[in-house]
This record gives structure tokens, sequence and C-alpha cells, in this order.
């Protein structure tokens, strides 16, 4: 009995080792940037053959979210999908959602929720294309003022061609915690931790 | 472990001292952040009431609006004492908060020692959301004391009743639904815990208890009518989201601040405990755990009434309207962890520090930042405009932020159609615009005004950009 106790300990001061390690590595906070909000332009419909790319730079090794926005025409009809996909470097997909196009709202905001490891400071690009040929295709949004872009993207492909511009975006990264903010994490664990022995040490008296 | 016993020996040897230090050192730290111009909407809101009236007219003012007076008459003795500045109406709410320090040595630790008194009197002066309505120009400071106090007191009463101690319960509860309308739903929760823990514990008690009910409600006839009329015609028409708010939210707002996962960390300690007043029922007595659950169920039951009550009175509600149950939810947690063991009362400290910290660093950064703005403002204000200057705004209501710095002027919202240029020719006339808004180019032109751009000031909050331009009126 007294061995099952101790061994309880054990795992208990395993589980708060591991728990102190952890959280240093894989507790994050959110932190974002965005584009300015001025001096917006629009690329070419796009179309099944013509996707729209932009390549941008992991700038934390952790993303959350990618918010891109399109533009249509609101009194036209919208049907079908826009394919978004985010690729490495090397062109291996990493990413992609399929969003019907009614869920778009016109030169708004669209988050794609990633939730991905990225490499800080490598290379990515995500492109955004559709799976239907129609009167009303959206155009993607972007600025052409350079006050106005993201520090992340580095370069904008209309239809494979370089445009005068960077996307609308707004990146929402997973940051590492201050260290202030880990000792509490820290300091929480232990008392849990704690919490746990002394009753394992209860039970075993008891 | 010799060392930790010794330090605890040493601090209980000096605990009358020192916990009396902590209340008037957390005190100070609260002190430090009452001196900036920074004033929202709201503060603004009290600093005209406060300010422009006598009793009779704050009364009355506040029984227009949709909140008891006891608050603003509070605030109001502290002008006519101290005088009529901004950083006195700070003081005001902060003394709110020291009374619910005070608690710490006078009934916190008379029932639960020493240590859990340190915890508690950081976690009501500094703790997350707590430090800062604790020297907002608003009454949840007064509001977290009445409730907590009114607890601490059911309590004594269970323990051992007395006449001091039911005046006293009595006095509280009428005082904190004199000064806010959302400490009913917890009063009704602190009322039945007690009149529960009676029949259990001290049957011939709970006539007592029904006397004193009945005094609170004869108590708060005097405005029983306001309420009423304000219950039935207060606040906005539409149920907003805010209303609809969840739990879960509430508790990010309340809990959240600045320390990442702290929502989390909080609301952990607080399930936490409750398995600690399971697991360790020996030590602890059955009075105990019956109150320390009230304090931790105290939070949802306020929150589902109150959202009951906001959704009946058309009232919108918003997570400030819990802030007074906080006193005693942290009471439930450091009450029960403190019980566990020496060295968990040390992290436990350690933690509540940090997390005390970040929320004072908070606080001290939304008071300060944008001070230098302000007064450059204020500098403007006072150097260009006058008494009796018209002063046009774009922003429904800002008047009231712009009374504080400039109380004398005439204030026109800029839709409003009522608005006669003619009467102004001659004076100076102004152009707040917060929202990059400007007079319909057609009235410009019907009425000859032309304007001249001042530059980009700022003021708090809402008022944070204030492109100021001064008004030409011709004939």
């Amino acid at each position: 009995m007294r061995q099952k106790h101790n061994i309880l300990k054990w795992i208990v001061v395993i589980l708060i080792c591991l728990g102190i390690i952890g959280t240093g590595f894989l507790l994050r906070r959110e932190s974002w940037s965005r584009s300015g909000d001025f001096a917006y332009a629009l690329s070419q419909p796009i179309t099944p053959d013509r996707e729209v790319r932009q390549y941008f730079t992991a700038t934390e090794s952790y993303m959350y979210a990618l918010c891109f926005a399109v533009d249509y025409n609101e009194n036209a009809t919208r049907e079908g999908n826009l394919i978004f996909s985010m690729y490495n470097q090397k062109g291996k997909l990493i990413l992609q959602e399929t969003i019907p196009y009614q869920n778009m709202r016109k030169s708004t905001y669209y988050r794609v929720v990633a939730n991905k490891w990225l490499k800080k400071g490598a290379e990515y690009y995500y492109t955004v294309t559709v799976d239907f040929e129609g009167e009303n295709n959206p155009c993607l949004v972007y600025s052409a003022d350079p006050a106005m872009y993201v520090p992340e993207n580095i370069s904008l492909d209309d239809d494979y061609s370089q445009v005068e511009g960077q996307g609308l975006n707004w990146y929402i990264w997973g940051m590492p915690l201050d260290y202030k903010n880990l000792i509490c994490i820290w300091a929480w664990i232990a008392i849990v931790g704690l919490v746990l022995l002394e009753l394992i040490d209860k039970k075993q008296v008891s | 472990m010799k060392i930790i016993d010794r330090i605890f020996e040493w601090v209980e040897k000096y605990a009358t001292i020192l916990v009396w230090l902590s209340v008037i050192g957390t005190t100070g730290v609260l002190v430090t952040l009452c001196f900036s111009n920074a004033i929202e909407w709201d503060e603004s809101f009290t600093y005209n009431l406060v300010s422009t009236n006598n009793v009779k007219g704050i009364i009355e003012g506040t029984a227009a609006d949709i909140h008891p007076p006891l608050y603003y008459l509070i605030t109001k003795l502290f002008t006519v004492i101290f005088g009529n500045k901004l950083v006195v109406y700070k003081l005001a709410s902060v003394a709110g908060a020291t009374a619910a320090m005070i608690l710490g040595p006078l009934i916190i630790r008379k029932n639960w020692g020493t240590f859990p008194t340190f915890l508690y009197v950081l976690v009501v002066g500094m703790g997350p959301t707590i430090a800062f309505y604790n020297v907002n120009l608003r009454m949840y400071s007064w509001a977290l004391f009445f409730v907590t106090a009114t607890a601490l007191m059911a309590y004594e009463i269970i323990q051992k009743d007395s006449w001091v101690k039911w005046v006293l319960f009595l006095l509280f509860s009428l005082g904190g639904i004199y000064t806010f309308y959302f400490t009913a739903p917890s009063y009704v929760f602190i009322y039945g815990y007690l009149f529960i823990s009676l029949l259990i514990y001290n049957r011939k008690a709970v006539v007592k208890l029904i006397g004193i009910g009945i005094a609170a409600v004869v108590g708060y006839i005097p405005w029983l009518s306001v309420l009423l009329k304000q219950y039935t015609s207060s606040g906005i028409t539409e149920k907003n989201e805010e209303t609809k708010a969840e739990l879960w939210n509430i508790c990010k707002q309340l809990f959240g601040g600045r320390v990442e996962y702290g929502t989390m960390m909080i609301i952990g300690l607080s399930l936490l405990a409750i398995i600690i007043l399971w697991m360790f029922r020996e030590r602890f007595e059955t009075k105990e755990k019956s109150f320390i659950l009230m304090c931790f169920i105290n939070l949802p039951v306020t929150y589902y009434l109150s959202i009951a009550i906001a959704i009946t009175s058309n009232h919108f509600y918003n997570s400030r309207y819990m802030v007074h149950t906080l006193g005693l939810f942290w009471v439930g947690i450091v009450i029960t962890l403190s019980r566990v063991s020496k060295k968990v009362y040390l992290f436990l400290a350690a933690w509540l520090s940090i997390i005390c910290l970040y929320s004072y660093k908070a606080v001290y950064i939304d008071e300060y930042q944008d001070q230098e703005k302000i007064v450059a403002t204020m500098d403007f204000f006072e150097k260009n405009i006058e008494e009796n200057d018209v002063i046009i705004f774009e922003v429904p209501t800002f008047d009231m932020i712009f009374k504080y710095y400039i109380p004398n002027a005439e204030y026109f919202y800029y839709e409003n159609s009522d608005i006669n240029y003619k009467e102004m020719q001659g004076k100076t006339v102004w152009f707040f615009s917060c929202w990059q808004r400007m007079l319909d180019d057609a009235v410009m032109e019907k009425n000859h005004i032309r304007s001249e751009y001042m530059g980009r000031y700022g003021l708090f909050g809402g008022a944070g950009v204030l492109d100021i331009y001064k008004l030409e009126i011709g004939n």
C-alpha cells in the first residue's frame, strides 16, 4: 500500500515537471498584425483557372488564424465555393479550407482557422481560387499603398504575374509567453500538484 | 521546512500589525492610480451629477437615471470634505475598496486566521477587474464592500448571533441595495443561505431574520417607487448581444486581465477548492463548508438572476454588474486553499501576487498611457476656449465627457434639428469630432459656415481621438 502511494506521488511529481516544461513550449499568447485601413484595390475576378497567390513570412512559429477579404457584386447571386490553400516553401499543402461563397462578406475579413506550427522566418504562400464559373466571381482585396502593407507579406501574384500591392491580411500568431506569465502558470501547476501530493499523503496516513 | 515554519511563526507573532499594514499598503498602491485626468463616459456622468448638484439634486438626478443614490451621496460627502477635484472622486472609490479590505483584519482573520487575510486584502484591492473598479468613478467598489460585508456578517450570525450583528447585517444589506440594483440577486441568495443555515443551526433566530427582512423592505420603501419606475422605463428597448452574454464570457471579462490563461487558472482554482472541501472535509466545520460553497455559488446564481432582471427590464447586461460578487468568490478561494498546507499557501501567495501585479499594471497603463495627450488637449482648451463658447459635437451624449473639461460651454449635438446657427453669430463656435464626421455640406452652405481645422487632440476612451474645428458663422 505504502509503495502504491509512493508511486502515485512520483507520478504527480513527474506530471508537475512535465507541466512546467510543457507550458514553456506549448502555451502561447495571441498576437496579430493586420493591413492598414486605406487604399484598397481589387485583383482580377478569380476563376477556376485564375488564382491569386500571396507569399508571406511566418514571423512566429505558431499560427492561430489568417484572414483575407474578397469583393463582389452584392446585387448578383453567389454560388459555389472559394478554396483557400496554404503551402510551405516546397509547395507542400499544409492547410486547405473550402468556403461557401455565400459565407463571405463583401470587403470584410474572413477568418481561416489555422492552428498550425510553422517554421519561424520561413516563407509560405496561400492561394485563393474558386470551383465555379460565373458572372459574379470574387476579387481579392489588396492594399496598393506600401504604408498599409502588413509586414508579413512579401509579394502578391494575380494569375502568376506580380501585382503592385499586397493582400489585405490579418495574421493571428501564437507568441511565447513572457517569463512572468510562465512563473504565474508554474505557480498554479505547483498549487494543483501540491494539493494532489497532500491528498496522497492523507490517504496514506488514513 | 524549518525556515518556512519560522517565517510563519514570526508573521503570526506580529500578525495584528502586519495585516493592518497590508491594508494601508494596498490602499497606498491604489492611490497611485488616482492622479490621471482620464475620464470615460460613465465616470463623467458621476462627475457631472455630483459636481453640479446638491444632495437633493443628486437624488433627483439619479432617480431620473438608472441607479440608486448612495454611491453618489458618499462621493458628494468626499467632495464636500476634500474639494471638488477628480482625484477626490477616485479616492471615494478607493475608500470603498479600503472598506472591503478592512473586513480582512476584522472578520476574515477572526474566523480563518492571519494568512488567508493577507491574500484577501491583496485580491480585493488589486485583483483582476477589481483593481480597475477600485479607482473608477462608479459604485462598484462600494457594492463589492457591501455584499461581502453582508455575507460575512451572515456567517458571523450563524456562528453566534447578537443584535449588533443583526443591525450591521441590515445596514450592509440596505447599503448594497441603495448603491447598486444588481446586488439584489446576491442578497436574495445570501438571505436564502442565512435562512436555511438558521433553520439547521439556530431555529429561534429565524424570526429575527424575518424581522430584519421586513426592516430591509421598510428601509427601502422611500426608494421603491423610483425603482419600479426605473425598472419599467429604463435601459434600452432592444435586447442586445450583451444581454445574452454567456457565463464563460462574463468570467473571461472578470478574470482574464492581462495574464494569459488567467480565466482558466482562476476557474480551475475554484473547482480545486470545491474538491478540497470534499476531500479534506474533516479540516472544515460544516458551517464553514456551507459558507465557502455559498461564496462560489453566489457568482453564477447572481449572474442568472441578473440576466433575468436585465431581460425583463430591457436593460443591457455587462460583466461589471458582477464585480460585487468577486469579493466573496476570492474569500472562498483563499480560505479553502490556505487550509491545505503551508507550501500550498506560499505558492498561492506567489501566484496571486503575480496576478495582482499584472492587474495593477493593466490599470496603471489604462489610467496614464493617454496622460500626455490629455494634458495637451486640456492645454488647448485652456488657451483657446472661453466660458460660454459654443461646442457642437458629433457623437451622441459625448457632451457628458467634454463637460468635465469645459463645464461652462454651451453644447449642441450636430444632428439636432433645433440648432439655430443665426443665434450663434458673434460667438466662438467649436466643432468637436471624435468619429471623423463633420457638418453636412448643405448645412455649412445654408448657414454660411466656414471651418478652420485646429488639429487632432484626444481625451480618453471613446473620445481618444478628437479633431477640433473652429467654425465661423457668416451672415
